[in-house]
């Protein structure tokens, strides 16, 4: 198992500079000095500064070496200072990873835990009535841009029923403390996480039917059958943990876009993570800020689907981590 | 081919989407000659509602929504076909040249695919667009770069599959040219999931495009329906149709569009159908 993840990391690392590689020629791509574009465009850094980092990345030299100290700089976790913010950015980023982990990891599960099932319910009544219900929700969940979704849900639930809050994810002027404090982020998490498993929850729904149908046609099944297995037994026992594979390689796959979903479901519900800090960054036109979240977030989704792999490991006996 | 497009049509639900989408192309592309208004004329006081002296009301600087529907329309299809079209283009070329080629080279375009869907996706665009400085051309762009990684890998796939068959060693032994066997004997035999894919491209572009939008990376002169909503957003208390109807226009556009996706490919392979 360790020398699987070790091996895993080391053939992430390219990946890794690759990454670094792309966010400086981005900037380099930029109008204007890369330096000025870095310390935060329309006079964000001090003249100083501005001349500090042309020294650093050594913007006179021939761009391979540029590339290389500033390789050395991120891979040093050194990703500049964000003069908007009075920050480096790197802790900035750091401050923010909580909220959107919360987020993330919360609709992740939501949406999981809905699509399946979901989808059992559909699986179980092919071309009935729950199916088709079923169908057209996952359809419509399908086309629909998750920030407006948010939109409609504050001006349902939070204007017009006054039940759940708008934006932000605590109340801070209440000062709660320990089980008050999680019962009030819990209330706030709710509109953002059904939001952003709105899409997640239509895309696992529609596999795991999918995916049901096609491991009910199995030989096992019938055997199963045939031996006298309850139809619940055969389903819980059997069908359902064959099934289940496809909708985690899913999940591994979408781990990114929902990130990237994170950031405007963030911006919606004013949710203090990466995303909201992404939206912030976009409009000072912090530009190195929001490379700093590209690298950050692109890194994590790396290790994320190195987790995965482990994961369908422990489910999936069939597959040897070596 | 009739019999696709019989089968196809037979689906009513298809049918009627394709009716809806057609509609929506019309309104796109002769609807600003039929409804003169300029979007982003102030034609009003502020906030007039629906179904008055404007169809669909004004926004908060007067402007009049209905306009800014019809030419949205006009942008947002135009963002997502002219984005999906590159991306289709680029994720054919490199996944026919990974399927059919294959070893060193199919390696490293493929390698080069999967990074890319390493990044995610939308903070990409997002810093494509802010690099590019925003505009409908750099939107267009980000979608793009985001969108190719998906095709590349089906087409290489399908022309993997295609590279051992007797007619493609036929035409090797021919003689026949790399380009004519990749382009004029394998694509026409890929053309049908290749087809299904862009439709799917196309919804998600749209979707992409408006999110985009409605960040405010677009550069506020071109209305597009993404950033009706993000204009309306503050007003969600008291007007929330600023926001529920351009919503609505992306909701109906892109539904359509998936509908049509999933029709044609029962139509296209019609053995797969459970």
């Amino acid at each position: 198992m360790i020398r699987f993840i070790t091996r895993r990391l080391a053939q992430a690392l390219p990946t890794v500079l690759l990454i670094f590689a792309l966010s400086f020629f981005l900037l380099k791509l930029a109008p204007g000095d890369m330096a000025a574009v870095m310390a935060g465009e329309s006079g964000g850094g001090s003249a100083e500064y501005v001349q500090n980092l042309r020294e650093q990345y050594g913007l006179e030299r021939p761009m391979i070496l540029q590339l290389f100290s500033y390789l050395k700089n991120v891979a040093t976790l050194n990703l500049g200072y964000s003069y908007r913010q009075n920050m480096p950015v790197f802790d900035l980023i750091m401050s923010r990873l909580g909220p959107t982990a919360l987020l993330m990891l919360t609709s992740f599960a939501v949406s999981i835990l809905a699509g399946v099932a979901l989808g059992i319910a559909a699986a179980r009544n092919v071309n009935r009535p729950v199916d088709r219900v079923i169908s057209v929700i996952s359809t419509l969940g399908y086309a629909t841009p998750l920030f407006w979704v948010g939109l409609m849900l504050i001006l349902l639930f939070s204007i017009t029923f006054r039940q759940l809050p708008t934006s932000g994810m605590e109340n801070v002027a209440a000062f709660n403390e320990g089980f008050a404090r999680v019962k009030d982020i819990a209330w706030h998490l709710v509109l953002p996480v059904v939001s952003l498993s709105l899409f997640y929850t239509a895309v696992y729904t529609r596999l795991m039917r999918a995916s049901l149908l096609e491991q009910s046609k199995m030989n096992y099944v019938v055997t199963a059958e045939a031996k006298g297995l309850a139809p619940r037994k055969v389903m819980y026992g059997h069908v359902l943990r064959n099934a289940l594979l496809p909708i985690l390689t899913m999940a591994g796959v979408q781990i990114g876009s929902m990130l990237g979903g994170s950031i405007i479901i963030e911006s919606v519900f004013g949710w203090p993570g990466m995303g909201l800090l992404a939206y912030e960054a976009l409009f000072a036109r912090d530009l190195n800020l929001l490379m700093g979240i590209l690298i950050v977030s692109s890194v994590m989704v790396i290790l994320i689907n190195i987790a995965v792999d482990v994961l369908y490991a422990v489910v999936d006996p069939r597959i040897q981590l070596n | 081919m009739s019999s696709t497009a019989e089968r196809f049509f037979s689906n009513r639900t298809a049918a009627t989407a394709t009716i809806v989408i057609g509609l929506i192309v019309l309104v796109a592309l002769v609807g600003p000659f039929l409804y003169p208004n300029d979007p982003s004329a102030v034609v009003a006081k502020p906030f007039e509602l629906p179904f008055g002296a404007y169809p669909l009301g004004t926004d908060v600087l007067g402007r009049d929504v209905a306009a800014g529907l019809i030419y949205g329309a006009r942008t947002s299809l135009t963002v997502a076909l002219v984005a999906s079209l590159a991306a289709l283009l680029a994720g054919t070329l490199i996944g026919a040249t990974a399927g059919y080629y294959g070893g060193l080279l199919g390696d490293m375009l493929m390698r080069c695919t999967e990074f890319f869907q390493t990044i995610p996706t939308f903070l990409f665009a997002v810093v494509i667009v802010a690099v590019l400085t925003p505009s409908m051309t750099s939107i267009a762009v980000g979608v793009a770069a985001v969108s190719w990684p998906p095709v590349a890998r089906l087409v290489r796939a399908e022309f993997l599959s295609m590279r051992q068959r007797e007619f493609v060693h036929a035409a090797e032994c021919l003689g026949a040219p790399d380009h004519q066997i990749l382009f004029q004997h394998i694509l026409p035999n890929c053309l049908a999931p290749i087809i299904v894919m862009g439709s799917l491209t196309v919804a998600q572009a749209i979707l992409l495009e408006s999110a985009l939008s409605f960040l405010g990376l677009s550069d506020g002169s071109t209305f597009s329906w993404g950033y009706m909503i993000g204009a309306g957003r503050t007003f969600l208390r008291s007007e929330w149709w600023l926001c529920a109807i351009p919503g609505m226009a992306i909701l109906v556009t892109v539904l359509c569009i998936n509908i049509i996706g999933e029709a044609l490919n029962d139509a296209l392979n019609p053995l797969l159908k459970d």
